[in-house]
């Protein structure tokens, strides 16, 4: 035990600079989050948003590199090393570098966030923390492992690292045609988070046994070996697990077969004393509620997933801007989400009704109905469209994600939303045409469709309506992950102006021309709904609905 | 393979380590016994690294297997590298290490570490405790490595090409030291070179190996017994020199009235005997004593010869 401290104490040393650059770095992330939860950032896309955006990823990316120099300053590989001669077991070493590893940038980062996590007022839901590390952090930490394990020198890891991608890819890409190509008609397994979730433990799995047999046997050969074939089994494993390892949403949330049903208990809501302080100083002479739903999660196959990565954004003339972002493991984020939100708006303001969905067949979307407070100027203001309402939304589980922004300048006569049926505005038809999608490569790749080349499993569907024609066309957020003929796959908003294109031609038939479009575009507008409710209404009915509400 | 003998701290049998078609080494059997100095030598490229790193048990045999201290090198744990100090020219050094943090890295490590007699070494050796071993010379470089080997009072002291790249009075220092220490220290010494004259003084037994084949293991005693320079004077002009010639005559040659040659086999009267036999009209015979050197260059001289015939073999055919 005392070599294992005392070689510990050795990298401590040799790393010291690192090791305050390391800290340094997260003291930032610690700042930057503070500063953003303790002033109400104006412009939601301020540099101080982006400075955090880019303290948070060298957060994640930077240990990377003090890792592989970390365990390549005592490498196992080669037979030139000073230790392997020393009397020191390649089990002692092992265990040193873990602990090294462990306490530095896994317990370390684990502890700011955590910090940040209670600054933000998570309260009791911040242990969820820990297994959203064990599937998000813990594999990249490995990986650095595994590669400075198997490498004597940093370009030699980047090579290493470089193969391992490429492999990865093509094996999944290979995997993923040649599973789709093969299915016969069959409808292949649409992308499951159990998936990723089993791909992300394998590749854990895998470096950490290469790190082990590295050390412990020096097999450098078998090491790689095992590296590599660890990334390929965990990208077959991403394509082809047909197990869902994650809860159902009877299993998540005791009431969730009534969608409409959870309500928060204020007793679980913690605020920071500082978000609670701006909350008491606003004193509204005039309260007004807009329901807003933030719309997050996708998913199919029975799993339940919330959104992975959630940003909030809420302008108000009073408030400024309310932001939150956060990119979370998905089964967890839907307590995190609720969590960042619940720090962010004042109880009383919010009402979080909690996931929805169809146990049996599909997601739960997150509907958090917000109440904003303003006071009779900013009310006369806001009806005279002179301040804008901003609610933005980007949701995403893995890459699926759909992104929005919503610029609402109407009256308090939109958004009178009910449970069955949330309008949420009007005439901005050609804005969720110009949704920013930011998908990723990955998020391309991970992209699956069924045997009809349609991408299954949103719960939130948009319908445009237009009344005056009676018709509607059905916009499904994941119909711009459609892999059409015409478009390609890599333009997801070329192809959302595509469809909506392709399924307005449709719908006037021989009366389509650019102006009968646009036309058309403006006389109409947009509600959300719930897939099944889509099945279950005529858009007759959908029109009557929305009539309905807005004389209420 | 039996255990060794109690006073034999390195042993092999048919070791053999194959790096792809090639093997590096080939069916080696040696045995250096407790207390000696053995000097490991070669040409570059004969296997001594390869062994070396075999025995330390950084290298896996492809076959045969090699013991220290009674257990077999791939097994050497901690127990055993206690009582092992290496030294290697390939040895990577912690560089960001000054000298001092060096020793101290190394000090928890051996209990029989002596702080004391560290101390004396770095003033022998004179090196500066708070450089950085990055900043030092590579003479300087190797004393610390050396240092750092000695200081636990190891029972074997493993040199792997210690001098290789010194310039020669770093050379000299790094020898006088060891031989200093050598006369107050009682340890097992394997070290080697491709360069008799950096072990001459120091080893008291000598193993050759050429081309992954242990050519030969003695005593230097021994050696410089049975190797003789030895000088025949004839009445006739260009004696012929016989064919065939004993096993262990080498590098024969006649000049005017004398043959000259390196009997490997030398043993005083009866060797005279059979050359009076086999030589015509011998009128006197002269032998002299060899220096490690010049048995070293007979031997290598040898291999050479092995290694021309082989490629000349390979060209005819």
């Amino acid at each position: 035990m005392n070599r294992i401290f005392h070689q510990f104490k050795k990298d401590l040393r040799h790393q010291r600079w690192a090791l305050l650059a390391w800290g340094v770095l997260l003291l930032v992330h610690l700042s930057v989050s503070g500063f953003q939860i303790l002033r109400h950032v104006p412009n939601p896309q301020a540099s101080t948003e982006q400075f955090a955006a880019l303290v948070a990823a060298w957060v994640v990316f930077l240990p990377i590199l003090f890792i592989i120099l970390a365990v390549q300053s005592d490498t196992p590989v080669g037979t030139s090393a000073f230790w392997l001669t020393r009397p020191l077991r390649g089990g002692q070493m092992l265990v040193a570098k873990a602990l090294y590893v462990f306490l530095c940038f896994v317990a370390l980062p684990l502890a700011v966030e955590l910090a940040i996590l209670l600054l933000r007022g998570a309260g009791t839901n911040v242990w969820l923390l820990f297994p959203e590390f064990s599937v998000i952090r813990l594999p990249v930490v490995l990986g650095a492992f595994a590669l400075g394990a198997t490498s004597q020198r940093f370009s030699q890891a980047l090579m290493l690292a470089a193969t391992g991608a490429i492999l990865g890819i093509a094996t999944m890409l290979a995997g993923y045609y040649f599973l789709s190509n093969d299915a016969g008609g069959r409808t292949p397994e649409p992308f499951s988070g159990s998936r990723g979730i089993v791909a992300l433990w394998t590749l854990a799995a895998t470096f950490a046994t290469v790190v082990a047999v590295q050390f412990i046997t020096r097999r450098e050969r078998r090491g790689r070996c095992l590296f590599v074939i660890g990334i390929a089994a965990a990208m077959i494993l991403q394509l082809v697990w047909p197990w869902n390892v994650l809860g159902r949403p009877d299993q998540l949330e005791p009431d969730a077969s009534d969608p409409i049903s959870l309500r928060i208990d204020p007793a679980r809501v913690t605020m920071s004393p500082v978000k609670r302080s701006l909350a008491s100083r606003q004193t509204p002479s005039r309260f007004i509620t807009f329901p807003v739903d933030i719309i997050g999660g996708r998913q199919s196959a029975g799993e339940f997933l919330a959104p992975s990565s959630s940003r909030v954004e809420l302008a108000t003339p009073s408030s400024s801007a309310l932001t939150e972002s956060s990119i979370y493991y998905p089964k967890l984020s839907d307590a995190r989400f609720r969590a960042a939100v619940e720090s962010l708006l004042a109880p009383d303001q919010i009402r979080l009704v909690g996931p929805t969905g169809d146990p049996g067949s599909e997601g739960g979307a997150y509907v958090v109905s917000h109440s904003f407070r303003m006071n009779e100027d900013e009310f006369a203001r806001y009806q005279r469209g002179l301040e804008e309402l901003r609610v933005g939304f980007d949701v995403g589980l893995f890459g699926l994600e759909h992104a929005g922004e919503l610029p609402l300048r109407e009256g308090a006569e939109w958004n009178q939303g009910g449970d069955q049926l949330e309008i949420v505005g009007e005439r901005w038809t050609r804005n969720i045409l110009k949704v920013k999608i930011r998908a990723s490569v990955l998020s391309l790749i991970f992209a699956k469709r069924d045997s009809r080349g349609r991408q299954s499993g949103d719960s939130i569907v948009f319908v445009l309506v237009n009344r005056i024609t009676n018709t509607a066309i059905v916009l499904e957020p994941s119909q711009s992950y459609w892999r059409s003929r015409t478009t390609g796959w890599l333009s997801p908003f070329v192809r959302s102006e595509k469809m909506f294109e392709v399924n307005l031609q449709s719908q006037l038939g021989q009366d389509y021309t650019p102006e009968a479009a646009d036309d058309w575009r403006k006389n109409s507008e947009l509600i959300l709904l719930r897939r099944r409710q889509l099945g279950r209404l005529s858009v007759g009915e959908v029109v009557q609905i929305n009539a309905e509400l807005d004389k209420s | 393979m039996n255990t060794p003998k109690s006073d034999t701290i390195i042993e092999t049998r048919g070791l053999t380590r194959r790096f792809r078609t090639h093997d590096a080494v080939r069916d080696l059997d040696l045995r250096i016994e407790k207390g000696r100095i053995c000097a490991f030598l070669g040409p570059n490229g004969a296997g001594k690294t390869t062994t070396i790193k075999m025995l330390m048990g950084i290298l896996r045999p492809s076959s045969g297997e090699a013991q220290v201290f009674g257990k077999s090198s791939s097994k050497l744990g901690q127990a055993e590298f206690e009582r092992i100090g290496y030294v290697s020219e390939n040895q990577e050094m912690p560089e960001w290490m000054s000298v001092k943090q060096l020793m101290n890295y190394c000090a928890p490590l051996y209990p029989s570490w002596d702080e004391k007699f560290c101390t004396s070494l770095l003033d022998q050796f004179s090196l500066p405790r708070d450089q950085k071993l990055k900043n030092l010379s590579r003479g300087m470089r190797m004393k610390a490595a050396l240092i750092s080997s000695l200081a636990y009072r190891p029972e074997l002291l493993v040199l792997d090409e210690p001098f290789s790249g010194l310039d020669p009075l770093v050379r000299e220092e790094f020898i006088s030291g060891m031989l200093e220490l050598t006369e107050q220290e009682s340890w097992t010494i394997l070290v080697s070179s491709h360069d008799i004259d950096e072990v001459e003084r120091l080893a008291d037994s000598v193993a050759i190996i050429n081309q992954g084949q242990l050519a030969l293991n003695e005593t230097t005693e021994s050696l410089q017994a049975r190797f003789r320079k030895v000088e025949v004077t004839t009445s006739a002009e260009n004696p012929d020199i016989p064919r065939p010639a004993p096993g262990g005559w080498r590098h024969a040659r006649s000049a005017g009235r004398s043959l000259q040659f390196v009997d490997s086999a030398f043993s005083g009267t009866e060797s005279e005997d059979e050359i009076r036999e086999l030589v015509r009209g011998v009128t006197s015979i002269d032998s002299h004593g060899m220096s490690l050197r010049e048995i070293y260059l007979a031997i290598a001289r040898d291999f050479r010869g092995d290694a021309a015939d082989k490629t000349s073999d390979a060209h005819a055919a």
